[in-house]
């Protein structure tokens, strides 16, 4: 995986210094405050986007799947009403959005996010970076498995927030995400994380 | 990590992921994707458009139309931009009048900025009212939009 970086645009470096809620936001955007919805917007840009590439595996589908969530998200105003963590809420909107772009692209992103994932990694012969090691024992996960894990400890969701984002009972989320652990805890490459 | 009842442990509480593993989830190297800015233009204009509070056109215009001292400099002002766009203007290039970041491109970008201007009250120059209704309002942002659209990627101004 790659880490690409750039500076920062003047609308996006005043907008990052706005202290309100997102429930103040909301109400901002509710009464017409397009300001507001251009805070909102880059609070959450990177993560939606990263959470399409995430699923899609592919930039460009990455950048559709962000303009498609949060014009889909435009829609609901006015009367939004957030009643969870933002993310909860556009997290089945990527989600959904992905797998149509994927079907319309005629694309199957699993195997190429895995790939993506797998494209760093050194040869056979060398050694192998604990990054990485990581990297793989993730790509070997199911995809209901790696995406709990990611959700709750990447994207710092709740289990609860998760059960409602992925539209899946508490107790399904609580059992993916064990199923990770030991699943993780039994790779070669990844148990080393789990020793003291 | 103790493993107990696993059954318990999972219908019960939340298992818990070792810090040196949440450490190394947090720490790896995650794909940043480039939002272009045209994408956040595209985006932002979409978010103007559907948010800003509709003009009272109707009754705007009625009003416009009995002032007709007004509606005569209007006129007056209209065909003297008429006259600066289509004289001579010598060797330098003219900026379009739609190139509102003067970038030397007639883009989103353009739209963007100028539905930035009219959200934030500025009172924006009188020769952007491109479709010469007297008013420089969304009518006039949607006119860049559709222009930028047309030139692709954006076109020279």
């Amino acid at each position: 995986m790659t880490v690409s970086t750039r500076s920062k645009s003047p609308v996006e470096s005043q907008n990052q210094n706005d202290s309100r809620t997102d429930q103040q936001l909301i109400a901002a955007i509710n009464a017409g405050d397009v300001a507001a919805f251009e805070v909102l917007y880059f609070r959450y840009r990177d993560w939606v986007v990263g959470l399409a590439y995430r699923f899609a595996g592919d930039e460009d589908l990455a950048l559709d799947v962000l303009q498609e969530t949060f014009l889909y998200f435009l829609r609901k105003f006015p009367g939004f009403r957030l009643t969870a963590n933002l993310k909860t809420f556009l997290y089945p909107a990527v989600r959904n959005l992905t797998i149509a772009a994927r079907r319309k692209a005629g694309r199957y992103q699993s195997t190429e996010a895995e790939q993506n994932q797998l494209e760093q990694l050194p040869g056979a012969d060398g050694p192998v970076a604990s990054g990485n090691e990581l990297a793989v024992a993730l790509a070997n996960l199911s995809e209901d498995h790696r995406e709990v894990l990611l959700l709750r400890y990447v994207d710092g969701l709740t289990l609860a927030e998760i059960a409602e984002a992925a539209d899946v009972p508490l107790g399904t989320v609580k059992s993916r995400l064990h199923n990770a652990l030991e699943t993780l805890r039994q790779d070669k490459g990844a148990r080393q994380f789990f020793e003291e | 990590m103790n493993h107990g009842d696993i059954n318990t442990r999972r219908d019960g509480e939340e298992s818990q992921a070792p810090e040196k593993l949440v450490a190394a989830l947090e720490e790896l190297p995650a794909r940043r994707v480039f939002v272009p800015p045209v994408v956040d233009a595209a985006v932002l204009l979409a978010a103007h458009r559907h948010l800003a509070k509709p003009r009272d056109s109707v009754t705007g215009s009625f009003r416009f139309w009995r002032n007709w001292p007004v509606w005569t400099a209007a006129c007056l002002a209209m065909l003297g931009l008429v006259y600066l766009f289509i004289r001579p203007t010598g060797g330098t290039s003219a900026i379009a009048r739609e190139d509102i970041n003067r970038d030397g491109r007639v883009d989103i970008l353009d739209a963007f900025q100028l539905a930035r201007e009219l959200g934030s009250g500025q009172k924006p120059a009188p020769g952007l009212d491109l479709n010469g209704d007297g008013v420089v309002d969304s009518r006039d942002v949607e006119i860049i939009a559709v222009q930028a659209v047309k030139l692709g990627k954006g076109g020279r101004s």
